[in-house]
This record gives C-alpha cells, sequence and structure tokens, in this order.
C-alpha cells in the first residue's frame, strides 16, 4: 500500500552508492596523509580509525538486526586491556594479547546475548547498558589484573617490533578499509538481505528457514570481535589503558557513528567516525566538546534522518529528478492489461476428488487459550499431497493462530503437529527447514531490497544453515567474499544456494516480470502479496500455507495467485490456505474445513460443507 | 492531510535548518582560523592542560587562574631572560582518552613547559607524551603514581602526595585502631583511596573498612550504618568529589557517627563548607596546603582576586601554580635554555626554592631520584570552628 | 536494619518521581524514552539552590521555581526536539527521537554548568533543623515533606490520567498516534502537556533531593539512569509500577550497600535486573503480553 509519505529511493546513480571501496579508499588515503603532517593530526587519525571500527562493529547488530547493544564500552575496553596486560606482562608477544581480546569479547557477547535473547526494545538496552557499567566498575576494582583505576602502562610493541606512528597510520587504513568492504559484502549477500527481512518482521524470516536468535546472536558476536579489535589499536597507539576511557558513556557515542553518517551502508561508519573526530578533537577550542557534540548529533539526528550518506543520496536522487531522469515505476502488467477486466474465473472446476497421495500433514488435538479466551480446540485435520486444504471461518474464529501454531511461530497448548511424520516441536525456522513455506496476513517483505531480491530469499528456506557453527561459518564467508548475483539467475554458492531449473518458476517471475527490480516500498500492494506468494514457493516446499493471500486484492491480482496455486497443485505439493473468503476459495480447494469459535464445525468437499446448516448458520446467522 | 503534515515538517524544519547553519557558519569560521604551528618566536610559550568542561572544571579553573596571574607578573617584571612569555591552553574535558593529544596540541604549538592542571588522570596519559617530546611539565596532583615509572622522568609534582598527607596524619591518626576510609566510587576516587590505603598501611595504621558511594548518589545511609555497626572509631574522607564528601559528613551527623574525621587538602574549598553545613564539619580535621601567616600567600591571593574577584576562590590551587610557573622560570634561566631536557636538568637542581603556599619558610627540593619536590612543611592541620576552618591546630 | 527503611523511603520516592517521569513519557509518545529527563531534576535543584542563595525566599516558593525551569525545559524539548523527531520518523520506536535525548542530556549537561559553575550546589530544605525520631532512628522533617509529598504527587497523576479528559488523551495517544489524530485529538498539545507534567514531576524530585544530596552539573545521567532501571523494574505500563520500582530499586542498592559492601551493589542490580528482564518482563505490576510478528 502506497502512502503519500514513501520516500522514492532511486537506484539512478549507482556507481556512486557502488563504489564504497573507491570513494572509502581515497578517503582513507586523505587521512593517511594528513596524519602524516604533525604529531597531533596522527593521533586524530589514529582516533578516527578506532571510532570508525566501532562504528563497524556496531553495525552488524545495530543495522543489520535491529538490536541496541550499550554493551560495546566492554568489548572495547576487553580489547585495549587484554592487549595492555599482555604486554605489560611481557612474556609473550602482545598479538596474543589482540587475540585473546577477540576471543573474550566475542565469548562475553555471545553471553550477553544468551542472557537477553528474549529481550527487545528497551529491556535490551538496560541490560546491556548495565553490562558496560560493571564492566567498568571491574576495571577499577580488579587492580592486580587491570591497574585499577590509575590505569596500566605497557610498551607498545606488535610482532617483536615497536610500533610507530607511520605504520600505525598506514595499518589502520587498511584495517579500516578491509572491514568495511567485509561489511559491505555481508550486507549485499544472502545474509545481509535474509538480515533485512529479519528487521521487518521476525515471524517472516523464521520462515524463509533463518533461525534469528541465533543469527542475531552470531551478528553481536562478530560485532563485538571488531570493536575489540578497535580497543587493542587504541591501547597500542596510546601506551596506555585508563578505565575512563571504556566507561558506559562511551556505547553511546558508538551508536551514534554510523547513525550520524548513515546506517545504511557501512561507509557511513568512516564519515560518522570522521565527524565524531572532528567536534571532539579539533573542533574543541570553540567551546565545551560535549556540548558541540551534542549539538552536533542533534542536528544531524533532527535535519539528516539518514545520516549524513542517507541524504547525500537523497539529495543526489532529487537532483537526478530534476534533470529528467526516468523514475522507474510500475506500469500495471501489460499482458495482463489485454484481458479484459472480468469476474474472477478460476477455470475447469475440478474433477478429482480428494487426493489420494501421503500424508503430509496431520494435525492432533490442537488447543490454545489466551486468558479467558479459548481460541482454538481440539483442533485435528489432515493434508495430503497434491491437496489443497482451504480453513475458513468468520472472523475471529482462530485461523491465524491455527497457522502461527503449525508454522511455529506461536505454541499450542495441548496437541501435536506433524509434518511427514516427523512431530515439529521446535521453532519456525525448523519447521521450515523440514518443508513448511508460508505467507502472511499482510505481506512481510524486507523493505530496501528489490522484488526479486526478495523473492530469492525464498531459496533460504531449505538451505540457510542453523547451526551455531555453521551461521558463523556463513557470515564470515560473506565478509570474505562477494555474492551479489545477476538478477534473473540464482548464483551457485557452494552449498548456499542452489540451481533451480523448473520453468514452472519462471511462469510465476512472468507475473511480475514488470517489477522484478524495484523497490518493495514502491510496488502495490498486490505486487507485494504476489511477491510474497512466490518467495514462499521458489524452494518448493512440500506443504505451502497461506494466510489470507486474497485480503485487499483485486481480481487481477486474485486471478495470479489462482494461477500460482494451480501450477503448484499441478506439482503434487500440498498447500493450506486461510481465508474468510468463502466465494475464492470454494472452487479452488479439494476440501474445506470451517472453523468457528476454535472449533472444526465442517470439514469436506467444499460444495458439501458449504450446505451444512451450522457452516451457514456460523457465517450467515439463522436460516 | 498530507499537506498539513508537510506544512509542519517544513516549519519544523525551517527553524532547525537555521540553528544548524549557525553551527556551520561557527564550524566555518574556525576552519579559516588555522590553529597556528607557530615556529620558535621571540615569546617563550608556557602551557596548561586543563579541564573546561568535565569533572575536575572547578578546581581545573582555580589553577588556571594562577597560571595567568603569574605569567602576567612575570610579563611586568621583563619575561624569562628578557623575552615575554604567552599562556596558551588547552582543554581536555577531564577526559585521559584526550589529554595526549592536547599535550601534543601544546607543544606543537610551541610550549616549553606545561602546566598540569586537569585530573590525575589526564596527567598520567599525558606523560608519556611530555616523555616521547622531552619536554617537562608540572603538576600538584595528589595521586603519587604521576612521579613514579614508567614515563616519569620529565614530570614533576610540587604539591604534596597521599603519601606524604598520611605521614602528616599518621601521629593523629594513630590512637584510633579502627580507622575507616570513605571515598566515591569514581576511577580518580578510588585511585586515591586505594593509594591512601596503601600508604596508611605503610605507616603502620590499620585500615578496618573501605566505604564507596556512586558519582551522584542521594543517600551515604548504608555506609555510615555499616561503619557504626563496625564500631569505627575514626574516618578519612577521601575522594575528590565534593557532592559525595558532604553526603557523607551530613549523614555521619544525622546518624550519630559522632568520630573524629580526617581529610587531605580538598576540604579547604569555602564552597565545600557551605554545601557540609556547619554541623557536619564539627568533627573534621583537614590537611591544609594554606597557612594563613604566610605573607607570600597572601600577597599572591591579593593579585589573583584583585583580577578574578569572587570567583578565585580556593588559594590552595592557584598558589600551587603560581609557584609552577616561578619554577619554570628559574629552570629556564638557569639552563639558560628553551630546550627541554636542559629545562628539566634544571628543574632537577632546584633547592630551597622559595615557595608561596605552605608555612612560612617553606621551600621546594627537587632531584633526579625524585620528582617529587614538596615536604611535609608545607602543610598544616586545621579543624573547623562554625563552619569555617579555624586556627592551625599543628604545624609540621 | 531498620535505620535503613527512611534512606529506602526518600530516595526511592525521589527516584520513583523520576521513573514516573520517564512513564510519562513513553506514554504521550509511544514509546520514545527521554534520556534528559534525569538533567531536568537537576536543573530543578540547581536553580532551587541558585534562588534560594540570591533571593532568600520561603522554601515552597523556591522549590517551585525550581520546578518551573524543569517545566520550561522539558516543554522545550519536546517542542524543538521530540516534535519535529517524531514528524519525521514514522515509527515510534525508531532510534532517533531517542538518540536525539541523549544528545539533549549532553547539551543541558553542559548549559546547567555554564549558568551554574562547575561546583555542586544544595538547595534549601523545608523546617530545617525539625528532626523527629522513632527510637533512636533520626527522621528529619524535609523527608517526611519528600514521602508525603511524592505520595500526593503519584495520586494526582493517577487520578488525572483515569479522570481527566486530558489524561485520557494522553493515553489514547500513546497507544495509537494516527487514530487519535484522525480522532480530532490535538497529539501535539498532549504531548506537550505531559512532557511538562513530567517536567514537573521531576522538577520536584530535584527540588526537594538537592538539599539531601547537593547537585552537580553534570549529575543527570545518574538519575536517568536510575529512573529507567526502576521504572522497567517496577513495570513500564503504569504510575504504580514506577513508585515500586523506585522503592524496590533503592531497597536493593541500600540493603547491598549496607550488608556486603558497597562493591556490589552495580553487580546485584545487574543481576536482578536481567532476572526480572528474562522472567518477568512486563516488570513486577506488568501484565504480560504477546509476542507480535
Amino acid at each position: 500500500m502506497e502512502t503519500g509519505l514513501v520516500r522514492r529511493e532511486h537506484r539512478i546513480l549507482p556507481y556512486f552508492t557502488g563504489a564504497g571501496w573507491l570513494w572509502g579508499g581515497l578517503f582513507l588515503a586523505g587521512a593517511v596523509a594528513y596524519g602524516m603532517s604533525s604529531g597531533v593530526r596522527s593521533e586524530v587519525v589514529i582516533l578516527f580509525y578506532v571510532y570508525a571500527l566501532l562504528g563497524l562493529g556496531i553495525y552488524l547488530p545495530l543495522v543489520l538486526t535491529d538490536q541496541v547493544s550499550l554493551a560495546y564500552s566492554a568489548y572495547f575496553g576487553i580489547g585495549a586491556y587484554s592487549y595492555a596486560v599482555c604486554s605489560a606482562a611481557g612474556r609473550f608477544d602482545p598479538v596474543l594479547g589482540i587475540l585473546i581480546g577477540v576471543v573474550l569479547s566475542g565469548v562475553l557477547a555471545a553471553i550477553v546475548g544468551l542472557a537477553t535473547m528474549r529481550l527487545s526494545g528497551y529491556f535490551l538496552a538496560v541490560a546491556t547498558m548495565l553490562v558496560g557499567l560493571i564492566f567498568a566498575r571491574f576495571l577499577i576494582q580488579a587492580t592486580p589484573l587491570t591497574g585499577g583505576p590509575t590505569g596500566l602502562g605497557f610498551p607498545k610493541t606488535l610482532l617483536g617490533m615497536s610500533v610507530s606512528r607511520g605504520y600505525l597510520l598506514i595499518g589502520g587504513a587498511v584495517i579500516v578499509w578491509l572491514m568495511a568492504i567485509a561489511l559491505t559484502n555481508l550486507r549485499w549477500s544472502s545474509t545481509g538481505k535474509a538480515l533485512l527481512l529479519l528487521s521487518r518482521s521476525w515471524a517472516a524470516a523464521e520462515s524463509i528457514g533463518l533461525e534469528t536468535r541465533r543469527a542475531r546472536i552470531v551478528a553481536l558476536c562478530l560485532g563485538a570481535c571488531v570493536a575489540s579489535l578497535a580497543g587493542s589499536i587504541l591501547a597500542l597507539s596510546s601506551g596506555f589503558v585508563i578505565p575512563e576511557s571504556y566507561g558506559m558513556m562511551i556505547s553511546f557515542l558508538i551508536i551514534f557513528i554510523p547513525l550520524i553518517g548513515g546506517a545504511k551502508t557501512p561507509w557511513g561508519s568512516l564519515v560518522g567516525a570522521a565527524i565524531v573526530c572532528y567536534v571532539l578533537q579539533v573542533a574543541h577550542q570553540f567551546g565545551p566538546s560535549q556540548l558541540l557534540f551534542g549539538l552536533t548529533t542533534l542536528a544531524v539526528v533532527l535535519l539528516l534522518p539518514g545520516g549524513l550518506l542517507g541524504t547525500l543520496q537523497i539529495a543526489m536522487g532529487r537532483l537526478a529528478t530534476t534533470f529528467g531522469a526516468s523514475k522507474n515505476t510500475e506500469t500495471r502488467d501489460g499482458s495482463l492489461l489485454q484481458v479484459p477486466v472480468k469476474r474472477f474465473d478460476p477455470g475447469p472446476p475440478k474433477t478429482t476428488g480428494p487426493s489420494t497421495g501421503n500424508t503430509i500433514l496431520r494435525i492432533n488435538g490442537i488447543s490454545k487459550r489466551f486468558g479467558g479466551l479459548q481460541a482454538l480446540s481440539q483442533v485435528s485435520f489432515e493434508v495430503k499431497e497434491g491437496e489443497i486444504v482451504g480453513i475458513v471461518g468468520p472472523n475471529g474464529a482462530g485461523k491465524s493462530t491455527l497457522v502461527d501454531i503449525i508454522t511455529g511461530v506461536q505454541e499450542a497448548d495441548s496437541g501435536q503437529v506433524a509434518l511427514t511424520g516427523t512431530q515439529l516441536t521446535q521453532g519456525p525456522a525448523f519447521r521450515a527447514h523440514l518443508g513448511i513455506s508460508r505467507t502472511f496476513q499482510h505481506p512481510l517483505l524486507a523493505q530496501g531490497l528489490t522484488v526479486l531480491d526478495n523473492i530469492r530469499l525464498g531459496y533460504l528456506r531449505d538451505s540457510a544453515p542453523r547451526s551455531w557453527s555453521g551461521l558463523f561459518i556463513w557470515f564470515l564467508r560473506n565478509m570474505v567474499f562477494r555474492d551479489k548475483g545477476k538478477p534473473g539467475r540464482v548464483t551457485s554458492t557452494k552449498g548456499v544456494f542452489t540451481e533451480r531449473d523448473s520453468p514452472a518458476i519462471e511462469n510465476e517471475f512472468n507475473l511480475l516480470s514488470h517489477s522484478l527490480n524495484l523497490l518493495v516500498t514502491d510496488v502495490s500492494y498486490g505486487t507485494e502479496k504476489l511477491t510474497e506468494s512466490v518467495r514462499a514457493l521458489v524452494s518448493s516446499p512440500p506443504l505451502l500455507m497461506m494466510d489470507e493471500p486474497f485480503a485487499g486484492l483485486d481480481s487481477v491480482s486474485i486471478e495470479s495467485i489462482w494461477r500460482i496455486l494451480r501450477s503448484w497443485r499441478s506439482r503434487g505439493l500440498g498447500a493450506v490456505i486461510v481465508d474468510h473468503n468463502v466465494d475464492v476459495l470454494r472452487d479452488m480447494c479439494d476440501r474445506m474445513i470451517v472453523l468457528d469459535y476454535g472449533q472444526v464445525i465442517a470439514e469436506g468437499r467444499p460444495h458439501e460443507v458449504l450446505q451444512n446448516p451450522e457452516v451457514r448458520k456460523a457465517y450467515f446467522g439463522d436460516e | 492531510m498530507k499537506s498539513g503534515r508537510s506544512r509542519i515538517r517544513r516549519k519544523e524544519r525551517c527553524v532547525v535548518w537555521g540553528l544548524f547553519s549557525v553551527l556551520l557558519a561557527l564550524l566555518g569560521l574556525c576552519l579559516m582560523v588555522v590553529p597556528a604551528n607557530t615556529q620558535q618566536k621571540q615569546p617563550i610559550v608556557i602551557g596548561a592542560l586543563f579541564d573546561g568542561s568535565g569533572g575536575a572544571a572547578f578546581y581545573s579553573g582555580q589553577s588556571v587562574m594562577g597560571v595567568d596571574v603569574a605569567i602576567e607578573e612575570v610579563n611586568k617584571s621583563g619575561g624569562i631572560m628578557g623575552r615575554p612569555v604567552t599562556f596558551i591552553k588547552q582543554d581536555d574535558g577531564n577526559n585521559p582518552n584526550v589529554a595526549p593529544i592536547r599535550t601534543r596540541a601544546l607543544i606543537e604549538g610551541g610550549a616549553v613547559g606545561i602546566i598540569m592542571t586537569s585530573g590525575s588522570a589526564s596527567t598520567l596519559q599525558a606523560r608519556v607524551v611530555l616523555e616521547e617530546m622531552k619536554v617537562p611539565g608540572l603538576n600538584a596532583n595528589l595521586n603519587p603514581k604521576i612521579v613514579q615509572p614508567p614515563n616519569n622522568t620529565y614530570i614533576f609534582s610540587i604539591g604534596n602526595d597521599t603519601s606524604q598527607i598520611v605521614q602528616a596524619l599518621t601521629e593523629a591518626v594513630k590512637p584510633y585502631k579502627r580507622l575507616a576510609i570513605f571515598t566515591d566510587n569514581g576511577p580518580t576516587g578510588m585511585g586515591l583511596a586505594n593509594s591512601y590505603k596503601d600508604a596508611f598501611e605503610k605507616a603502620g595504621v590499620k585500615v578496618l573498612m573501605m566505604e564507596a558511594v556512586d558519582v551522584g548518589a542521594t543517600d551515604a545511609t548504608a555506609q555510615v550504618s555499616r561503619m557504626k555497626a563496625q564500631k569505627v572509631d575514626a574516618v578519612f574522607v577521601s575522594g575528590q568529589a565534593a557532592g559525595e564528601q558532604a553526603l557523607f559528613l551530613r549523614a555521619a551527623e544525622m546518624q550519630g557517627l559522632n568520630v573524629p574525621m580526617f581529610q587531605d587538602i580538598t576540604a579547604g574549598n569555602p564552597r565545600y563548607h557551605k554545601l557540609a553545613g556547619a554541623a557536619a564539619l564539627k568533627n573534621l580535621r583537614f590537611i591544609s596546603q594554606v597557612d594563613p601567616s604566610n605573607p607570600a600567600s597572601a600577597m599572591v591571593q591579593k593579585l589573583v582576586q584583585a583580577k578574578y574577584g569572587p570567583k578565585a576562590v580556593e588559594p590552595t590551587l592557584y598558589l600551587q601554580t603560581w609557584d609552577e610557573v616561578h619554577l619554570l622560570k628559574y629552570a629556564i634561566e638557569s639552563a639558560g635554555s628553551t630546550d627541554g631536557t636542559a629545562i628539566r636538568d634544571a628543574l632537577q637542581k632546584v633547592k630551597n626554592f622559595k615557595s608561596v603556599w605552605g608555612q612560612s619558610g617553606y621551600t621546594l627540593n627537587c632531584s633526579k631520584d625524585s620528582h617529587l619536590c614538596s615536604s611535609l612543611k608545607g602543610v598544616v592541620l586545621r579543624g573547623f570552628e562554625n563552619g569555617v576552618p579555624g586556627p592551625v591546630v599543628q604545624r609540621f | 536494619m531498620l535505620d535503613l527503611i527512611p534512606p529506602v523511603l526518600v530516595n526511592g520516592c525521589a527516584i520513583a518521581l523520576v521513573a514516573l517521569g520517564f512513564h510519562l513519557v513513553i506514554r504521550s509518545t509511544g514509546g520514545i524514552v527521554d534520556f534528559a529527563i534525569g538533567q531536568y531534576a537537576i536543573i530543578a535543584g540547581l536553580a532551587a539552590a541558585l534562588i534560594s542563595s540570591e533571593l532568600h525566599l520561603p522554601t515552597i516558593f523556591v522549590v517551585a521555581l525550581g520546578c518551573l525551569a524543569s517545566i520550561v525545559v522539558a516543554l522545550l524539548d519536546e517542542v524543538a526536539v521530540i516534535r519535529p523527531a517524531i514528524l519525521l520518523n514514522r515509527d515510534p520506536l525508531a532510534m532517533a527521537p531517542v538518540l536525539a535525548t541523549v544528545s539533549l542530556l549532553m547539551v543541558w549537561e553542559q548549559v546547567a554548568r555554564l549558568v551554574f559553575g562547575d561546583f555542586p550546589l544544595r538547595g534549601p530544605s523545608f523546617l530545617p533543623g525539625v528532626r523527629y525520631s522513632i527510637g533512636e532512628i533520626p527522621i528529619p522533617a524535609h523527608s517526611v515533606v519528600i514521602v508525603v509529598t511524592t505520595v500526593l504527587v503519584f495520586l494526582a497523576v493517577q487520578l488525572w490520567l483515569d479522570r481527566t479528559k486530558a489524561g485520557r488523551m494522553l493515553r489514547a495517544i500513546g497507544d495509537n498516534r494516527l487514530a487519535a489524530q484522525l480522532l480530532g485529538f490535538s497529539v501535539n498539545r498532549s504531548r506537550a502537556l505531559a512532557f511538562m507534567l513530567a517536567g514537573a514531576t521531576v522538577g520536584i524530585a530535584g527540588g526537594l533531593i538537592s538539599p539531601l544530596a547537593g547537585f552537580g552539573a553534570l549529575g543527570g545521567g545518574y538519575y536517568t539512569l536510575n529512573g529507567f532501571v526502576a521504572l522497567f523494574l517496577g513495570g513500564v505500563a503504569s504510575p504504580a509500577g514506577a513508585f515500586l520500582g523506585g522503592i524496590v530499586l533503592e531497597a536493593i542498592k541500600i540493603a547491598v550497600g549496607r550488608y556486603l559492601g558497597s562493591g556490589y551493589q552495580d553487580y546485584l542490580v545487574l543481576a536482578l535486573s536481567l532476572l526480572v528482564f528474562a522472567f518477568r518482563p512486563q516488570g513486577i505490576l506488568g501484565k504480560r503480553k504477546t509476542r507480535s510478528a
């Protein structure tokens, strides 16, 4: 549904946004040159590197998975103190300290992530804030280890050599550059896109097979490792660590960095770090730096909501539009326009009866209660291969709850769900892997991605890694290797995606062919629903569950979805459609189940069911 | 609806854009005024690291007044080696991360000597730069670590550190067998409290317990209650957070913890007396570095108050920075050059330098082995009468 | 042990008032937390201290004037920052408005420093020198005033939210701003009123506590953090939660400080908060919400 306030982000100037590595590289080269010119400036530039790395570190949980973690001061501090303690002890090369710092930060982040797994929003913020506070307290109290409140001094060496300013300037620039590239790779990879969907809705992300809780923790861990590296660099550059540098307020500063520069792209962290560095270090002669910093961040937050880079991109977009660059807008599908608009006609009536194939889905005795309301009561039925089962009932009958329970989004109070004989007890991502694919009442698509990208997310359903090690490797691999793929084809990347070659899929793609490269924010509601439906089936799931797929659609779009379902059924895979629009389902389904007040009141062939007096009473009142 | 919304948005945006343009103009101005990277011109530059906006801002402000007036006086009497003295300063916001950069900026601005007036943590970090660039620095912080290795060969301290203060107090404190230390739990406070604890124990005084409150806390009842339960018979009030120290004194008074209290030079601040109130101060004795009978102190106080009026509140601080400036002058003239190492060597040879604070006739003495140039003759012990410091109880 | 009850009540009330301010802001903005709230208390306390030392007015006027300062600051924040931030970001849980309040905290801390100076100031107490005692436990009259005032303020706010038209409007706009707008409520005016009310409750806390503790200009962060934790401990959804959270938080801190020593307070608060958040995220008084997709 388009609203008047939609921001049109046109990919009109891809060469600006796509060449981050070039612009970033030039910027960093400039920073190195600036830093070489004087001692003060080199300190400022090194601080800039540190802030940039911190911004990149928090980019992972903050931007990619929407977790506001205020514990980053702790990871920052761990990296710094690990290097410091190792260097001060003098027995091993301090490189070990850096590595220990990275590992410790990752472990702490995992612990914090697991402890706060059920928290979100402010709870997460408070809990992580307290972690940061405790860490700072620990640094002050653990004097024998950390040097206590007055800190620790140590030699600045690495790999046996003392590190000169010049090496630090160049080395730091390279590290920042590589890290930003790695995160950009991640952002545009399948991982990043799946995470974008996660920001939109965890249920949708789970439905495409992403273990959302684990993915969040992995993102947190990796970000913490980067923050730790930043701390080690700061310690290496100063030769001195002190608890005050790693206090809780730093966590807030860190969050500002990607936000000021531009949250969407990792290069924004560089811009943000540069601005923060400037305000705190260079502009201090014009007033208390905290005041200037506060005013600057206020101004950015209010005036430049996308951060500096975001605003720049919008401005350039507007500029290009002024100069007449063509806007990509959706046109109605040309082929369908030639069809005269007529009443919805689902095609010839089904001649075959209920399918005689194997049972895919078996529900037994599902009950669910919400406080005083019994939403579902002893619901049982089966779905066989090649069958389309429709579940209808008036509003409030419990249909969506049933879908949520089958897919694992909610838990039943009692009863079992089995898919091809396997009892389903684990979460939605597990069930997705096993073979359930679903659509939602309101299309849940990843904003900021195109229609095609959203569709391709469906391929992850049975191929996204689910184990901890699998997820870590997935993240890391996508940071190192570029994985963009070309539109219209699916890249084959060693086990993550597999090539699909069914011509039927091409048909479904054709329905959307005019909109494939548009952002989902720019397309119509009908196209969104279609996109979600195609996403649900590109991976050929054994069972497709659709929740109110026709709600709010015009007859043209309904026809498109119907075409999909028809080709679906012909391939022998099962589907469950939940809707309250009985007319549409009547001609589409092999069997119909009617729910009312959480109970199954009728089941059977559609025309039989609809003659049932109880059903008529439920829908139309008394006869 | 849409147009109304965008209308409001536009109005809000206008206002905020206006403010932002002002800010941008200010920042633009600063870009045009390129910070001067001066070479060695005729004037001799003395730099000060100060805190203009952080937790140590009050104390730092007082110290800077001393530097400022001292340099004025030096210039009035012909400068150093006949050359005028320029005073530059850099604000580190009491942020020890930032202190090294500011110190470096002072040195690149031509400073041949740096006066440290920010917090101890800043001084500790800044030392590294002094060491690297071979420029001497002077400070009067309480923290004894400042003149201890590593990185201590270019920094001098002319104030009394915690071990000297404890030495002075030992006799007064020795009769009490159950001494407690109170502090705030910020890093500076904890650092000081720890070093006081070590010093007391080295002097043979047992410290029974150490109690701390959060910075910003509104209550010290629990801490006082704990002390009462342990039958504490004397308390040393440590830390540098005047608000929390006053909080403790008032809580102790209210709950009837009627035991002798001792504090270091931080109790000399008249604003602190107002904060605590007369009733809470009655048991307090403190080490003061200002002896009212020292004529030199009175003279400098008059000068500083002439320029800064009622804002000049804490003589301890500005008297010491006055001394620091004059020490630098002496060292530069006795070395005959502005080379950092030469000045440092001259400083190490300082003997019987007449100070303007402490007891009459108090002198500063430095050596190669000890960059702590002060002695116990710097301090006196005073009590309180009716909420203001009373007569000197003991001279050391 | 009984001697700990007065400070728990007194400080608990102060923190509870700050938590109440948070609650009002969250309610009226549909979820935004104003990090600068602690600083409003500081400004109120400092203003009261400054006015009292310059003008020697009766304490109640001084506290009221301090409160006025806090109200003005809160209103300024709402009009100049929160309102545009909300307009520019449709989702009320988006970070931008909240981060803007973090910036505001920094700005107001520095402004307070410039106006009131760097040294802590203490305001006037009610009935100074008057002390009651229950057994051996001293209870200054001022502490009684604090507790009584807090209870009255909470009652008043709860009544306002339940009974008055403006109060009910506040709850409506918090729940769904768009729907409220469509129904003709003036969302901006309601929100401004809520901020002023928050400024008032927090200002009362500041004015009343400043004679006990003495405020430093940079002290806002302490109240913000404590008020925040207190609110989420007690239950973010109701004023009663704010009150309970304040008392419980201070009780824990003071009890731990008394019996385990000062080093352990923060660790215990963290552990407890994590437990509460993990097992009872709606707070002690809250009702459980189902998870949305």
